[in-house]
């Protein structure tokens, strides 16, 4: 029997094909590693965090049932980001992206929001914590009208500011569909966010 | 004169990887073309709201997580033989066999290292009726004469004659 310490310092590789013959105790130490990376990239897809807890779950028992695969030529912690976002992907494709957000549909709070955004010359700067979530929350609404990928490409891009070449690693698509899809999210997004700004900045100038 | 938009080039490749001469271009278009400033604003609130949101994005496994994914496994993927599967019952009687070979193991050691309880000569295990008693009781059978010891086997013989 092995000690937990020793685990805690053994490497990706040897984790992996201990955990693949079936020790029990390998697999924890790979769940227990790479966690935190898993649950951060379930949480682009997911606002609940029970959802991304069961995402993450499911991104487990995956890798599993397919550590017999992986053969070391990457990095461990790569290869479970793909299937992280892979899962994901397949998690929401059964759920209808949401239909486009419109400002009568948006919170008191997003309204007022985005009010003052437009009358301090949409500074997104030095914004209060509580500022933050609403801006937050309100890119959230806008997200999930989007397909799940497009979604998380362009958090990756534009939020993260990943380069696509990182996002290829990430997600094992070729960079022209990077590129290809990037163009249409970004425009996608970038009307999404213009017509709520036009209108209300439509609405301030009758007000 | 036809007018080239750079939403094109905003779209394309995102304000953030514009190289410097790409953004001028885009900004000094935008100073003239109404929709493309429009678009230029729009691409740049959007950049700064997805950045937020990246800041506020956070989430971290619970304690104790990765017993809760082992358990699952276990419930999962881990076989599952039938009620009456000698293998079953072999496997649940692993604890019961070895607590059987420790006892037995412990009465060996005792057996052949605990000392006995009557380890020296002792007489009494000896019938106290018989004549090889009668003789052996005697210090020795050379302490007593022919006649005696005659005496002394016939005697229970006699006895049991008589009997």
């Amino acid at each position: 029997m092995r000690l937990a310490d020793e685990y805690g310092t053994m490497s990706e590789i040897d984790l992996a094909r201990q955990a693949a013959g079936g020790d029990e105790s390998a697999f924890a130490e790979i769940v227990k590693r790479f966690s935190p990376r898993v649950f951060s990239y379930s949480a682009r897809f997911f606002k609940r965090h029970s959802l991304v807890e069961e995402a993450a779950q499911e991104v487990f028992l995956k890798a599993y049932t397919q550590l017999a695969n992986y053969e070391g030529r990457g990095s461990l912690e790569g290869w479970l980001t793909r299937i992280t976002v892979t899962t994901c992907i397949n998690i929401l494709r059964s759920t209808k992206p949401q239909s486009e957000l419109t400002v009568s549909e948006l919170s008191d709070d997003e309204s007022e929001w985005l009010e003052e955004r437009l009358m301090n010359a949409a500074s997104l700067d030095h914004q209060t914590h509580e500022d933050k979530l609403i801006a937050a929350d309100l890119v959230w609404r806008v997200l999930e009208t989007l397909p799940p990928d497009e979604s998380f490409l362009i958090q990756m891009l534009e939020g993260e500011g990943a380069t696509v070449k990182e996002v290829a690693r990430m997600t094992g698509w070729s960079e022209a569909k990077i590129k290809t899809k990037a163009f249409r999210v970004r425009r996608r997004m970038r009307e999404s966010i213009q017509k709520l700004l036009n209108a209300k900045d439509g609405r301030l100038r009758k007000g | 004169m036809k007018v080239v938009h750079v939403t094109e080039i905003i779209d394309g490749k995102g304000l953030g990887a514009l190289a410097d001469s790409e953004l001028e271009l885009v900004e000094v278009h935008a100073a003239e073309c109404a929709d493309c400033a429009e678009a230029l604003f729009a691409a740049r609130f959007t950049q700064g709201l997805l950045r937020v949101h990246a800041e506020t994005v956070t989430a971290e496994p619970p304690a104790f997580f990765e017993t809760r994914v082992l358990a699952t496994i276990r419930e999962k993927y881990v076989e599952r033989l039938p009620f009456w599967s000698f293998r079953r019952w072999w496997q649940a009687s692993y604890g019961m066999v070895g607590a059987m070979v420790l006892i037995a193991a412990v009465l060996g050691m005792l057996t052949l290292f605990a000392p006995a309880a009557n380890d020296q000569g002792d007489m009494s295990s000896y019938s106290l009726y018989s004549t090889e008693a009668d003789v052996l009781n005697k210090r020795s059978a050379r302490d007593l004469s022919r006649e005696q010891l005659l005496e002394v086997i016939y005697s229970g013989k006699k006895d049991q004659g008589k009997r």
